[in-house]
């Protein structure tokens, strides 16, 4: 440790828990990850030197934002003429309710928070039954740190439209935020009668339920989370939240150099239930298409039962592949196994299932592990 | 002999572009770990230490040598996990429900939650200080940094430093207090 100051003698113990603070390990092929960008990077940056000077230039642009802008300038030359003929009136009363919502919606993006709620507000205002008004209003308070004018707004447009899903949406943030859970899960709940699959509304039920310890209602929500969403942070949050829960209907999986979300429940479904089977094994196929030095190999377990292992494994080889001899079956290794599938834990536990899959791929130039959950 | 960061780095400006793979390897247990303090997910944590050790590859030009690698990097990488969070705290519900679906905000449910498990009490105690505060109190005493590297890192004087880091470990021990430690 380096030498100590006078002021540091006093809290002697709780250095010792500082220098002592456990650090959590990387993931695994940070460093092998960074180096092939690197590499990548670099031979790239000739083949750009060359298309930024030989290439013709293209200007990229957002229309709806370079319309909002033009509105936005129309609106500030139409404010100008009429200030210089009406001199001292309020350039707000001139504005309608439509052109107010679209420039505090423009303000909003701009992060003018206080300039963008007066805006919305007068479009609120001009024109109540508006739910998208409502909606932005509440939004403009919540920017300006003003939660309980954020609530009204949105229960000000949800009387005018029950069925407002982003309004419902925003709603449930608010209780979320604030820590009023129930009242969160209800909005949630109401959001999900109009959109049974709004994912947002089952991920965020799927964190009130894990912090009521409501188990089986939280393992409900992750998965109809992850029916409707397979890619990206959240998903593989939720994936691990439901294994974690004692749920392995759906794992991750590394698939090359993707961490792939599979709905391990349909893989080994009974042959009554091939419709999502065949699902799960489009999104294998597609994965093998796209990326042509990937291989696939594919573990099935059945305690006790080579048989139902062999042929179980031999289907979800026929199916990824589509057809027999076509070239993706080179690709694809299967095994399989009369025991039961062995789970790691991160917690260095594991747990055993009667059946179970295990899908790992690999490509030639990336370096792949498979993952345990 | 085990090679020193400055060897490392003028084998890298030499073109020996392997030996960037060690420093990555000796400093991406503490930069992960920072990242993951600020994010609260290992996910997040993962692919912005992999961008903040692309930058630096990129920015080593600018590395002066007297200054220390880690502190250099280190830096960086505060300067990058702050500008990450201010971009998810700005984009949060600005779209309304596009960004709806971001519901990890600074007080969310999600990341105490993690913290909680994870961390323990110290790290609890640790979490409700400033961002800066917690990051001093780590540097000088999980990475040993001295005063003078802290406050050119923090960019204040070396009394300031001395004046936080006793401020900020009475207010740990107060709050470890309240969690029932002495």
């Amino acid at each position: 440790m380096t030498s100590q100051h006078p002021f540091e003698r006093e809290h002697q113990r709780l250095i010792e828990r500082l220098h002592e603070m456990p650090m959590q390990p990387p993931p695994l092929g940070i460093g092998a990850q960074v180096m092939a960008r690197i590499n990548d990077r670099r031979s790239q940056r000739f083949r750009r030197l060359a298309r930024l000077t030989l290439a013709p230039i293209s200007i990229r642009f957002r229309p709806a934002l370079v319309g909002c802008f033009g509105i936005l300038l129309i609106a500030v030359f139409v404010l100008g003429r009429y200030s210089v003929r009406q001199e001292g009136a309020d350039p707000l009363q001139l504005l309608d309710a439509e052109a107010a919502y679209l420039v505090g919606r423009e303000l909003l993006a701009a992060e003018k928070q206080a300039a963008a709620l007066t805006l919305l507000q007068l479009a609120a205002n001009l024109a109540p039954e508006n739910p998208d008004f409502a909606l932005w209003e509440g939004i403009a308070h919540w920017h300006n740190k003003q939660p309980e004018q954020e609530q009204s707004s949105y229960l000000r447009g949800l009387s005018s439209t029950p069925d407002s899903l982003p309004l419902l949406i925003n709603l449930g943030h608010h209780h979320l935020s604030n820590g009023s859970y129930l009242d969160a899960l209800d909005a949630y709940r109401k959001a999900l009668t109009i959109d049974p699959l709004e994912p947002t509304a089952w991920y965020n039920s799927g964190l009130i339920y894990r912090l009521l310890d409501r188990k089986e209602e939280e393992i409900d929500a992750w998965k109809n989370f992850l029916y409707r969403q397979r890619f990206g942070i959240r998903a593989l949050r939720a994936v691990e939240r439901l294994n974690s829960a004692g749920d392995y209907s759906y794992r991750p999986y590394w698939i090359g150099p993707r961490r792939v979300i599979i709905h391990t429940e349909a893989l080994l479904a009974e042959d009554s239930a091939l419709t999502n089977l065949r699902h799960e094994a489009a999104m294998l196929t597609a994965l093998l298409t796209e990326n042509q030095e990937l291989t696939l190999t594919i573990a099935t377990f059945y305690a006790g039962n080579t048989d139902r292992a062999r042929q179980r494994a031999l289907l979800l080889k026929q199916l990824i592949a589509e057809a027999p001899g076509s070239p993706l079956e080179n690709r694809i290794a299967v095994s399989w196994f009369d025991s039961p599938e062995t789970i790691m834990l991160p917690s260095t536990e594991s747990r055993t299932r009667a059946e179970g899959v295990l899908l790992f791929g690999f490509s030639d130039h990336q370096q792949n592990q498979e993952v345990s959950i | 002999m085990v090679p020193s960061d400055n060897q490392l780095i003028s084998d890298v400006r030499a073109g020996h572009n392997g030996s960037f793979a060690v420093l990555v390897e000796r400093y991406q247990t503490p930069i992960y770990n920072l990242m993951y303090r600020f994010s609260g997910s290992s996910e997040e944590a993962a692919d912005m230490t992999q961008e903040l050790f692309i930058r630096a590859y990129e920015h080593l030009g600018n590395y002066r040598e007297p200054k220390g690698f880690f502190p250099w990097i280190y830096t960086m990488a505060l300067n990058h996990a702050r500008d990450w969070h201010r971009k998810r705290h700005n984009h949060r519900r600005l779209f309304g429900i596009l960004a709806a679906d971001e519901p990890q905000g600074p007080r969310s449910p999600d990341h105490e939650c993690e913290t909680r498990e994870r961390l323990g009490d110290l790290g609890r105690a640790l979490s409700r200080l400033p961002e800066d505060r917690r990051e001093l109190l780590i540097l000088r005493y999980r990475h040993d940094c001295s005063i003078r590297d802290l406050a050119d890192m923090f960019d204040i004087s070396e009394s300031a430093v001395k004046m936080r880091l006793q401020r900020s470990l009475e207010l740990v021990g107060r709050t470890m207090e309240g969690f029932g430690h002495d």
